[in-house]
């Protein structure tokens, strides 16, 4: 069976993945950094899903923590993680490394540093194909070449024996996401997959991505801090905040009725086109609250313009909105009588101010 | 192929430079030629004596005519006698220098050989015990110094348990290589526990920085096994720092043999070279300088052909530049 219609082939009932309450925390000399902090979500088979939150939200340590990515030593992880029915946080490591490649793989966000710089590409496509798939060296490299195809890379052949340093940035990823493809995962890991690219490159990676996500019938979950990035690529959003999910949506719902005023400042923070040159950026102010003593009520109070006593004091829980597949965690969300008051409160202040 | 013959353009001129500073090196010695006639004739000899003996050093002519000479008969092995004993330079040399390089090469192999899986698996394993047990052992061996370690070995295994027989007699590997293996045995290992240490510690600092390198984590992420992750990804970007050392160490390991030899009553160069300079012997000395430096110069070309290998990036980057 070839690897390409490998993950289309297998069916199984109910979500791809179910993530319920993971938790992951570092030991570190000032204390238990609680990077992922009960966390929850399924993904269906061929969705995409984007995760997206600040430096320090935590979307780097859950998507690598789903994956048992993360070295044991001073790392406690508990909760469940179920991939197609089962589940895989407590699998040794030689039983996780008959998934990794085979069932999930990652693609990183520094296409330089994330190949190997002395080893040949092909050799590092055919790797996991030697491993997982038992090809012989020929039966790799010819399969590899069809990887390279298929992530449409110039000039395919000549690739396969050049290092990695000879190759733009762009053409690294792609490497990136063919090896990625290599064992036709069913779930795929893009760990801020652009950002290390030229504005002009980084939509034809998203494309590559979507394009063998629908080819393969597989899974994504895109991390990204770009609001802008998960907008035209993904089926759903998750917003994560100190190590929390703080909103969660199919993409256009959110883009249509967010809640959290934390994701309207994220997407506020994107320079707008119409703007006028030189306009001062929305930034948010402050910073990412300290995982190892988080605020006692919504972590994002203390940031948060429209934050009530109430946001201080008692963590508001994950509430459904008015679509079922609406969640987010604010005690006054956007719309609300208290957001909408405290909004006409900061407009007349930044007109008096001027 | 243009980083090759760049790097050999370098060597050739390194090796010229060495030979004409040795060949011109009599016509500085304190005393001048007066001596070099007390030496090689004995106390009162006749000018035509003293003349014959300035003529067969090359001492008449000027210093350009004389390095070509010299050169001459280096390479075709006319390399004359000794001074006192009337013994033939070149069968005294061909004698010593084959227990230098095996000891030299013996004692690179036996450190090398095992500080590479030591260091990679305490790198690997960072804080356990295995690694504390081996960091702080390397730590130890370190600070013995030779002349320590090489009385202890002879107590241990030539005095007390009779093991190894003591003094070490060189045998050729071909002619008896029990007792070749036995006469080297701990003499390597005298040059080899300090020489592995050192690398051990170079090494398992690369090879704890290579693995925090992302490609370490995609190789994970593929479902490499442990082993080949360790030996096939993460070794050979962290070789730099350990083939410089091992590079470096070969010049050290000159004035290293001299000890060993001494100790091991081995008749290597070290010994030849350090008695030669005793009895004044200037040609044999001469010879045996300019044997040692050519081992050099060449292991150190090795060792940069070996940088190519290593990282194509300077495979790349040196044929640019």
């Amino acid at each position: 069976m070839s690897p390409q219609t490998q993950a289309a082939s297998r069916q199984v009932d109910g979500p791809l993945l179910q993530v319920t309450d993971l938790r992951t925390a570092f030991r570190t000399d000032r204390g238990l950094v609680k990077a992922v902090d009960g966390v929850s979500f399924s993904l269906t088979r061929g969705r995409s899903l984007g995760v997206v939150g600040e430096s320090g939200s935590g979307k780097t340590v859950l998507s690598r923590s789903i994956m048992g990515l993360l070295p044991k030593r001073n790392t406690e992880r508990s909760g469940s993680v179920l991939f197609e029915g089962q589940e895989i946080i407590d699998l040794s490591l030689s039983e996780r490394r008959k998934i990794w490649g085979r069932e999930m793989s990652m693609i990183f966000q520094d296409p330089m540093t994330s190949l190997n710089p002395v080893m040949r590409v092909g050799k590092q496509l055919g790797e996991g194909l030697k491993i997982h798939l038992g090809m012989s060296n020929d039966d790799a490299r010819a399969t590899a070449l069809k990887l390279l195809q298929d992530v449409r890379i110039p000039e395919p052949e000549k690739r396969l024996d050049q290092y990695a340093f000879e190759l733009s940035g762009g053409m690294r990823q792609r490497v990136m996401i063919a090896l990625a493809m290599s064992c036709g995962p069913t779930l795929l890991f893009a760990d801020e997959p652009t950002t290390a690219l030229d504005v002009t490159v980084q939509a034809q990676i998203l494309e590559v991505i979507n394009e063998q996500r629908r080819d393969r019938n597989m899974s994504v979950i895109l991390v990204t801090h770009d609001l802008g990035v998960v907008a035209g690529h993904t089926d759903e959003i998750a917003v994560m905040y100190g190590g929390k999910l703080v909103e969660k949506a199919p993409t256009r719902v959110l883009f249509a009725n967010m809640k959290m005023p934390y994701t309207e400042a994220l997407l506020n923070s994107i320079p707008k086109i119409e703007d006028p040159s030189h306009t001062r950026l929305n930034v948010i102010p402050g910073r990412p609250p300290d995982l190892v003593n988080p605020p006692k009520g919504c972590r994002f109070a203390p940031r948060c313009s429209f934050a009530q006593s109430r946001c201080i004091e008692e963590e508001p829980p994950l509430m459904t909105a008015e679509h079922p597949e609406h969640m987010y965690a604010c005690w006054y969300p956007v719309g609300s009588p208290v957001h909408r008051e405290r909004s006409a409160q900061l407009a007349e202040q930044k007109v008096g101010a001027r | 192929m243009r980083y090759v013959l760049r790097k050999l353009a370098q060597t050739i001129f390194v090796v010229v430079v060495v030979t004409f500073l040795t060949s011109i090196a009599l016509r500085f010695l304190p005393g001048g030629t007066d001596v070099i006639v007390a030496l090689k004739t004995g106390p009162g000899a006749t000018p035509e004596q003293a003349q014959a003996v300035i003529k067969e050093l090359g001492l008449d002519k000027p210093w350009y005519t004389q390095y070509f000479s010299w050169m001459t008969d280096f390479v075709t092995g006319n390399w004359g006698n000794t001074f006192q004993t009337n013994q033939s330079i070149a069968t005294e040399v061909k004698r010593a220098l084959p227990v230098s390089l095996y000891l030299m090469i013996y004692g690179q192999f036996v450190a090398l050989s095992l500080a590479v899986p030591t260091a990679v698996w305490s790198a690997y394993k960072q804080n356990s015990r295995f690694d504390r047990a081996a960091s702080t052992s390397a730590f130890a061996m370190l600070s013995m110094p030779n002349f320590i370690v090489a009385p202890v070995l002879i107590l241990l295994f030539s005095v007390n348990t009779k093991f190894i027989p003591y003094p070490s007699i060189y045998t050729s590997i071909f002619d008896d290589p029990v007792a070749h293996f036995k006469a080297f045995v701990l003499p390597s290992l005298t040059i080899a526990i300090p020489l592995y240490a050192g690398y051990m510690r170079v090494l398992r600092a690369d090879v704890i920085g290579t693995l925090q390198n992302d490609f370490i984590t995609t190789a994970r992420a593929k479902g490499v096994g442990t082993g080949p992750l360790l030996f096939k990804h993460a070794l050979r970007p962290s070789l730099f720092s350990i083939v410089t050392s091992a590079a470096v160490n070969i010049g050290a390991l000159m004035g290293g043999v001299v000890i060993v030899e001494q100790f091991f009553l081995l008749n290597g160069m070290g010994r030849l070279t350090v008695e030669s300079i005793f009895r004044r012997e200037y040609p044999t000395v001469q010879y045996a300088v300019v044997i040692l430096a050519l081992i050099y110069i060449f292991a150190n070309f090795f060792v940069d052909l070996a940088y190519a290998w290593i990282d194509p990036r300077v495979r790349a980057a040196r044929a640019l530049g």
